[in-house]
């Protein structure tokens, strides 16, 4: 796919893609020229990185013990 | 060889938000190297990622090149390329801007609307936006849609170039290029993005072997 070819809204839907780097290069290429003619769709695409790279941070994060015991006491079948 | 990086201010990348350290080595290990490597351009690929600072970097090999840029696992920030600044950019954009208008123009003539195309084309500064939205309007009249279009493309980078990056000027005349129902090139887009490429070389002055 070329820049010329992608849309506002197909870049909307790839932000996530794009973040786990799974596009293959020439797609790559078009999303990142479109942010940088399209500055709408760049503060988007800022603002989904910080979200997603603060939710990476927090999956990484180990679960406290307390709230571990609490969610599996949710998860437990109820009698 | 040189090779150039577009940065935002304070030399951060465009799209991670990584500041560039000028002067140091940094490297990345990884195998993956379009996601994990160091980005940067030849001078063929400088209209793709225009931005607000242009940067020399120096690139350790090996050096992979793909359509439109190059690849490191070691890049070096060396020098800012100082003639790049936003009265360049803003010429820059005032020329891609005179291209799209020699795109619409060309397109009405060879639609057989001469007359309307050379209204556009004499059109002073001030005029041209609704001398575009003029011609548009006598082209659809006539059925010449893909005149319509190029004169659509002269609205929107009139538009850009007063409230977009450069980067929005220079796409837009590569769309109208592209839009072009007769072209000189097998590759319109690739060649507007060609001649963008000369022009940053002449006006910054860079080395076109590079």
């Amino acid at each position: 796919m070329r820049a010329a070819d992608m849309s506002c809204d197909l870049v909307a839907g790839l932000m996530s893609r794009w973040w786990d780097g799974v596009m293959d290069d020439r797609d790559r290429d078009a999303y990142e020229q479109h942010l940088l003619f399209c500055p709408p769709c760049m503060v988007q695409n800022d603002k989904a990185r910080i979200a997603l790279t603060a939710l990476a941070r927090a999956a990484r994060e180990p679960v406290p013990a307390d709230l571990r015991r609490d969610l599996v006491a949710l998860l437990r079948p109820m009698p | 060889m040189t090779y150039f990086k577009f940065l935002r201010p304070g030399a951060v990348s465009p799209f991670t938000r990584y500041v560039w350290p000028v002067g140091e080595w940094v490297s990345v290990d990884a195998t993956d190297l379009c996601r994990s490597g160091f980005h940067a351009c030849a001078l063929a690929h400088l209209p793709y990622w225009l931005g607000e600072e242009l940067w020399e970097v120096e690139l350790a090999a090996p050096v992979e090149e793909s359509r439109h840029k190059v690849v490191a696992r070691r890049a070096r920030l060396l020098s800012r390329v100082e003639a790049w600044t936003p009265a360049a950019a803003r010429d820059l954009g005032a020329a891609c801007v005179a291209r799209t208008i020699g795109h619409a123009v060309a397109e009405l003539a060879e639609a057989g609307l001469r007359e309307i195309a050379r209204r556009l084309r004499d059109a002073e500064d001030a005029e041209i936006a609704v001398a575009a939205a003029h011609c548009a309007e006598q082209a659809s009249a006539k059925g010449a849609w893909q005149a319509v279009t190029l004169c659509g493309y002269v609205s929107d980078a009139i538009e850009a170039l007063e409230a977009y990056p450069v980067a929005s000027t220079a796409y837009i005349a590569a769309r109208a290029a592209d839009q072009r129902t007769t072209a000189e090139s097998d590759d319109p887009y690739a060649a507007e993005r060609a001649w963008q490429a000369g022009w940053l070389a002449t006006r910054l002055r860079l080395d076109r072997s590079s």
